[in-house]
């Protein structure tokens, strides 16, 4: 298909407002505040624009729940906080056209007229914070954002605030927290933060990519954009290949494609002719899936009917050298790291996980391990956590069990008893050592 | 009120729309299992045992405590998947909790091991080690035990959300996150102690309560606590009355919701202090000695009558900290059995705010708001000390206030702990308050062309609008210590406002004339329109535990019962101080002090030494032997507020019911007793029982209706203070504030040492620096403290905390309504 | 790419530390750009970073001062960010990514040969103050695996041949 998103990738100096103007850039956004902010959230609605953060959840829906009467101030956050193992599909819209995020940002900012926005940018982003930035700066200086935003009475500025190292800071309320300057601790909902959000204010939060399919919309209209992907499933999505391909990358591909011409066509198959033997198909957050479930198609419906999600759409492949003891070891070890301890299930279920994986990886499993990996993970998930990390480590964890259960049993059957007993862990006297490596 | 229809067990019942699960469930008496809920904070839904099943088509279980109770909603708290859950995170919980029940001294009194029992521990309980975690005793007073901790952070948000201190805070992520100190050091805060009452485990401790006594072996008695005028709700623990072996406070506890400060929950350790006296004495050859009751009463009797014999003048100088009905009693016998008009509550500024300010300006003397109104208002004006020193409670509400988005202005020179959170803070010059409100009030006339309707009706409103003229921002910003644009600033947010609470902290120590700043408080909400609104007001902060009962009570040389005037004809007694003065000058006959010590605790310059001396006659009823009874003719020990029966009055005006909590010394009798007993011997029965009640339930009763408004003209302004010496600020320490305090180890043990805090400039100009010993002098005396440098001191000011009990800075007092203006320079 | 070392401030002339008019003039920058003072806590820290290397404990009493917050509630945030020193680093921090794409792709090997040419374990500096070895989570570069962040520059499509030239460049020109 044409690129959309990545239209800008090859293009000489693509960075640039110069370039960015030259291929039509704001005119969506002049449209914008031409149309109305109502006008605006009806394109949006209309053209079935899911999420692209991981979740799906129309954006069009999410900016109507902000309340019409509110008094106060509202906030438009940008989630740039690009975490989820697998993932690196906004790095690459900023890296070659920031300027379509920030274009995305006004008019988002626009339909739920917050005259504040905020890009929450991960702290490791350093170049990227600083394109975004510098395109901010660019798009001030020429009227596209300020005080009465070309003669149309709306004020908008956007600051682009850098997260310091959290994943969890990518969960929206978590998010939230940390622009306020706390701890990213996970908000209970409701209140869903598009009632109260930063600052007790109303806020919508929306992924780069999500915005960054909305200047589009606005300028080509809705049913274009609706008439890309399947049903409710609508739209470019980019995918992010890596592992064990010949051409790992980022793809724009409509949504519904399959994960089989996602692995085998544009990612050019298996590395050196090994053969597929699992998949993450949307970050490292989603349930496995094996080489006979490559057909499934690559939307958010079609996954969730295969028992997992397109979350942020990262596409992690692994040949047939790979041990799945070993992928759960590590997932463990990323969830492990990055629970905030705020809900016992989590913050105590995740490093039990990886402690029984890490056993089983040094060749110590027990009988009753899978088991208690999937006793554990079925009471960190399904509503007993605050935030979804408890999902997003017992569901990959339980599907590794359950999908390659005969690698556990026999590492188990080889195992040797526990040498000594564990060390104790000094929490404070230093980093923990090793990551799963 | 909205209510909504959901099914709870099967049972449809309706609830108050706007709830949580957990609360509507609460209310219809089913209890979840929680150990991070509290009412008082946001949700947190750390511990997730409050989970419940849904019945109505969503799948899965949800925590009570964040789900809204909706229409339509079928719940089951009891379903085997909630209970097996409950029991899986009780068993994630417990990974990290280092278990020694048997030996815990919160067993028996721990939420965690009350679950575990009720849900069932698990098969394979610990796998793993423990995280190891060393427990901490740098701090004095309260013990963390990190091993204990299960991380419900109840101890972090409370410490944060309603103490506003923020002390603890939870460090590190994931299974690192752990409660604690920067850097892991000695607790720097308040010792208000929430954290161990909220610590539902033995996480959080106070080495001093610990006993070898377990909890079901404990007596708990819920009384009232009598260190300021707050009227906290407390619950004594104590192995049958002898020792305290715990004290706190409930999260429902009227009006701290749960929160004490350290005198309430640290302080009663004074009460076994060695000054304590258990048999009365009596001066025999020129030394006391120990007496009989018999004894010691007949001679108090016939001290008593001789005087009044002769014909000489009696006067009784009682105290804030008596009982309502001891201080009625008092009164009573004064008027009645020695036919004296000379009965006072001694030195108390809160008495002068209640009787000379409230009371002529409104003709009631008592507060118009109450610490509950501060949860509401929208605009706050503190005036005068700084509550996070004299009154915790207090402090907290305006951080709770000012955190909801209350506007919270402040007048004090001196860095309030309250600042951060202020709209405004206006470092006034010590002793200036009366002068800013006269200043605001002129703003506010001028802005308007002409007063507003209340003022201009009120009685004498021409005298005072033309006293008002001086005070014009312009010409009185100076005096006041702030520029004339601030006072403006204030004038806007004071206008902006739709309620109004003012209060008026008082205090021994707090320079200024308290009656004239309660008065200009009332005469600034009839100004703003706001006089006689539900949810404004003044709230007058007594010093102690019941000014505002005793002033009820008729214990005031100028009042009745019930705050009415003296009989016709009968003129008002001598006030304390001219007690003293008069008693100095020969002219007393029998002096009775009854919870005072004018001797070791009162500013030098009233001359008690010499009062004591010249009075033909004294006696000293009094816990402890202070300086003044080892001058007395007779002193009588009795009982401590919280080993008492009675009632109190706070500063909201709310009478409390205070119950014996602590066993006495000796079978020690109340002041009341005591009184009762002379008037008896003098031939005198005073009320009791049924009868006391009803009087002073009559004299406790709010007044009905509103007087006029009566206003007073403004004093002349004063002139700044000259250049070369300091505005002396003095105030009591949050640790330290009078007699008892300083009989309490753990108390004193958290104290400052006396410091005087300069403003950089005065420091630099007189050659002072950090640390060095300077010397303060004001009317010939002088007294040497330690020097700190502080840039949120204003030029011209110094402050100095120290206990209010006429040590240290307190030497320097003359008179407490002044303002003190002393020479400095560094010790020569 | 030339990524600038890190000079951190030693840590005796970071225990009490004041704010210079430069630092206050990009606090008072940051600090409109949100309602609360509070919400200046990371912006106000990143900026403490660069200026002196790391966030010593004085750092937290300053950034808690000058913002209104206790130095509890500041250690709290800084403590709960990965990317906040509270050590002063070496010249150069390698931050190599452990998770499964670059662990997979490469990642392992990286770790193994900086373990043994620079002779330290995750967490440790090496003695010369030059080079820091830090195992981290997710990059976010998974398609260029594997991936190594040294101090705020990406490195990637490494190995371990490249990764020794990068060092080597790096190493030589201080």
């Amino acid at each position: 298909m044409e690129p959309v998103l990545l239209r800008a990738r090859g293009v000489a100096d693509s960075r640039s407002l110069a370039a960015y103007l030259a291929a039509g850039g704001y005119e969506g956004w002049k449209k914008a505040l031409g149309m109305g902010p109502d006008a605006v959230t009806k394109e949006v609605l209309d053209s079935e624009l899911r999420g692209r953060g991981g979740a799906g959840f129309p954006t069009g829906r999410k900016w109507s729940f902000v309340p019409k009467d509110h008094p106060g101030p509202r906030y438009l956050v940008c989630n740039a906080d690009e975490s989820e193992p697998g993932t690196f599909k906004d790095r690459e819209i900023i890296e070659y056209d920031p300027h379509q995020v920030v274009e995305g940002v006004a008019i988002a900012a626009f339909a739920i007229k917050a005259n504040t926005a905020y890009i929450y940018i991960r702290g490791e982003f350093v170049r990227w914070a600083r394109i975004l930035e510098d395109a901010i700066a660019e798009a001030r200086q020429r009227g596209f954002l300020g005080k009465n935003v070309m003669g149309s009475g709306f004020d908008l500025d956007i600051w682009v605030h850098r997260g310091a190292g959290a994943y969890i800071c990518g969960e929206e309320t978590a998010l939230l927290e940390s622009i306020e300057g706390k701890r990213g601790f996970p908000r209970l909902k409701p209140p869903f933060p598009a009632v109260v959000g930063v600052f007790g204010q109303p806020t919508v939060i929306n992924n780069v990519e999500t915005l960054a399919c909305v200047p589009h919309i606005i300028v080509r209209g809705a049913a274009w954009f609706a008439a890309i992907g399947r049903p409710k499933n609508t739209g470019p999505k980019l995918f992010c290949v890596s592992g064990h391909v010949n051409r790992p990358g980022v793809y724009e591909l409509p949504l519904g494609v399959t994960f089989r011409e996602i692995i085998e066509e544009h990612a050019g198959g298996i590395r050196g002719g090994r053969k597929l033997k699992a998949f993450f198909p949307g970050g490292s957050s989603a349930p496995v899936l094996t080489a006979d479930e490559v057909d499934t198609g690559a939307d958010f419906d079609a996954c969730a009917a295969a028992g997992t999600m397109l979350g942020s759409g990262g596409v992690i492949v692994f040949d047939d050298t790979v041990d799945m003891v070993e992928v759960a070891d590590n997932v463990a070890h990323f969830y492990a790291h990055e629970s905030c301890g705020q809900c016992t299930p989590c913050r105590e279920g995740s490093d039990w996980c990886m402690d029984i994986l890490d056993r089983l990886v040094a060749g110590h499993g027990q009988a009753a391990d899978p088991d208690t990996l999937l006793r554990i993970c079925r009471f960190s998930s399904a509503g007993m956590t605050i935030c979804p990390l408890g999902d997003a480590f017992a569901l990959p964890i339980s599907s590794i069990v359950n999908k390659y259960r005969a690698e556990f049993e026999h590492r188990i059957a080889s195992a040797t008893p526990l040498p000594q007993k564990k060390q104790p862990v000094l929490p404070w006297a230093g980093p923990r050592p090793g990551f799963g490596i | 009120m909205d209510t909504v229809l959901i099914t709870v067990n099967g049972q449809p019942v309706e609830v108050p729309a706007g709830l949580t699960l957990l609360e509507a469930l609460r209310r219809q008496g089913v209890e979840l299992p929680t150990l991070c809920h509290d009412a008082r904070l946001t949700p947190y839904g750390g511990c997730r045992l409050c989970v419940v099943a849904r019945r109505d088509g969503r799948p899965g279980l949800v925590p009570a405590c964040s789900t809204p109770a909706l229409a339509g909603m079928k719940i089951d708290t009891e379903a085997p998947e909630v209970h097996e859950a409950r029991r899986r995170q009780l068993q994630l919980i417990l990974l990290n909790h280092r278990m020694e029940c048997p030996v815990c001294e919160r067993t028996g009194d721990c939420r965690l091991q009350d679950l575990v029992f009720e849900y069932g521990g698990d098969e394979d309980r610990l796998p793993f080690d423990l995280v190891r975690r060393p427990r901490d005793e740098s701090s004095p007073l309260i013990v963390r035990d990190p091993e204990k901790c299960i991380l419900c952070a109840k101890c972090v948000r409370l410490c944060d959300e309603a103490q506003g201190v923020a002390a603890i805070g939870v460090v590190g992520r994931g299974l690192e996150a752990r409660v604690t100190t920067w850097l892991d050091g000695p607790l720097e805060c308040e010792f208000c102690g929430q954290c161990v009452d909220a610590c539902p485990v033995a996480a959080l401790t106070i080495p001093s309560f610990a006993s070898a006594l377990p909890a079901w072996q404990r007596t708990a008695v819920t009384t009232t606590c009598s260190f300021c005028s707050c009227g906290c709700e407390l619950t004594v623990t104590s192995d049958g009355g002898e020792r305290p072996l715990g004290v706190g406070a409930t999260p429902d506890s009227v009006p701290n919701h749960g929160k004490l400060c350290a005198k309430g929950r640290f302080g009663w350790d004074a009460l076994r202090h060695p000054d304590r006296l258990t048999r009365p004495l009596v001066r025999r050859g020129g030394r006391l000695v120990e007496a009989s009751w018999d004894e010691a009463l007949a001679v108090v009797a016939a001290g008593f009558a001789a005087a009044r014999d002769r014909g000489e003048a009696i006067a009784a100088v009682g105290s804030t900290r008596l009982t309502t009905e001891d201080a009625y009693l008092l009164q009573r016998f004064v008027r009645e059995a020695l036919a004296s008009p000379h009965v006072s509550a001694g030195v108390d500024p809160g008495v002068e705010a209640l009787v000379a300010g409230m009371g002529e300006v409104l003709g009631a003397p008592r507060s118009t708001a109450t610490i509950a109104d501060l949860a509401a208002a929208g605009t706050i004006l503190v005036l005068r000390g700084d509550p996070g020193r004299t009154h915790p409670l207090v402090k907290t509400e305006l951080v709770t206030a000012a955190r909801r988005g209350a506007k919270l202005l402040l007048a004090h020179p001196s860095p309030a702990t309250l600042s951060p959170l202020a709209a405004q803070h206006l470092a006034i010059a010590p002793g200036r308050a009366e002068a800013l409100l006269l200043s605001a009030l002129e703003e506010i006339v001028r802005r308007r062309g002409g007063p507003g309707a209340t003022i201009e009706r009120a009685d004498g409103h021409e005298a005072w609008r033309l006293g008002l003229d001086p005070y014009r921002p312009a010409a009185a910003a100076a005096l006041v210590g702030v520029t004339p644009a601030a006072i403006g600033r204030l004038v806007d947010h004071l206008e902006a406002a739709d309620s109004l609470v003012i209060t008026v902290a008082t205090g021994r120590g707090i320079p200024g004339r308290e009656a004239g700043v309660a008065r200009r408080a009332v005469e600034l909400l009839a100004a703003l329109g706001l006089l006689g609104r539900p949810g404004s007001g003044v709230l007058v902060l007594g010093e102690k535990a019941n000014t505002q009962g005793v002033v009820l009570a008729g214990l005031d040389p100028r009042l009745g019962a019930g705050g009415r005037p003296l009989a016709p004809g009968s003129q008002p007694g001598w006030s304390a101080s001219e007690t003293l003065a008069r008693a100095a000058a020969g002219e007393v006959g029998a002096l009775y002090v009854l919870g005072q010590d004018p001797l070791g605790a009162w500013p030098a310059g009233i001359g008690a030494c010499r009062a004591v001396e010249n009075a033909r006659f004294v006696v000293v009823q009094d816990p402890f032997l202070t300086d003044t009874g080892r001058a007395a003719d007779v002193v009588l020990p009795v009982r401590c507020l919280v080993e008492r029966d009675g009632s109190v009055v706070g500063a909201d005006g709310v009478r409390r019911t205070i119950r014996q909590a602590l066993t006495p010394p000796a079978g020690l009798p109340g002041d009341g007793e005591v009184v009762r007993e002379i008037a008896a011997r003098l031939g005198h029965t005073l009320p009791a029982g049924a009868d006391l009640e009803a009087e002073i339930a009559r004299a406790c009763e709010p007044p009905r209706g509103t007087s006029g408004l009566r206003l007073t003209p403004p004093p002349a302004p004063g002139a700044p203070p000259a250049a070369g010496g300091v505005c002396l600020d003095l105030g009591p320490q949050l640790f330290h504030s009078g007699s008892t305090t300083l009989r309490s180890a753990a108390l004193l043990g958290l104290a400052a040492p006396e410091t005087v805090l300069l403003a950089p400039g005065d420091a630099q100009r007189l050659g002072i620096g950090r640390g060095d010993t300077v010397r303060l002098s004001a009317g010939g005396r002088e007294v040497l403290l330690r020097a700190e440098v502080d840039e949120t001191i204003p030029l011209g000011t110094a402050m100095a905390l120290w206990g209010g009990d006429g040590s240290g800075a307190g030497r320097l007092v003359s008179d407490p309504a002044r303002s003190l203006v002393a020479e400095i320079g560094r010790r020569s | 790419m030339s990524t600038r070392p890190i000079v951190a401030v030693p840590p005796e002339a970071l225990r009490i530390v004041t704010f210079d008019a430069a630092m206050e003039a990009s606090i008072a920058e940051l600090l409109p750009r949100y309602p609360t003072r509070r919400a200046a806590v990371l912006p106000v820290l990143w900026l403490c970073q660069e200026r002196f290397g790391w966030i010593s404990p004085g750092v937290v009493r300053a950034v808690a001062a000058r913002l209104g917050e206790s130095p509890a509630f500041v250690e709290g945030v800084v403590s709960f960010y990965t990317m906040y020193q509270t050590a002063p680093p070496a010249r150069y921090v390698l931050q190599v990514c452990t998770t499964l794409s670059c662990a997979w792709c490469g990642g392992r090997e990286l770790v193994a040969h900086l373990k043994e040419r620079l002779g330290i374990s995750f967490g440790e500096k090496t003695p010369d103050g030059m080079f820091q070895l830090v195992g981290v989570q997710c990059l976010g570069a998974c398609g260029t695996a594997p991936v190594v962040q040294i101090n705020d520059d990406y490195y990637e499509n490494l190995d371990v041949a490249k990764l020794d030239a990068i060092l080597d460049e790096l190493a030589g020109r201080s």
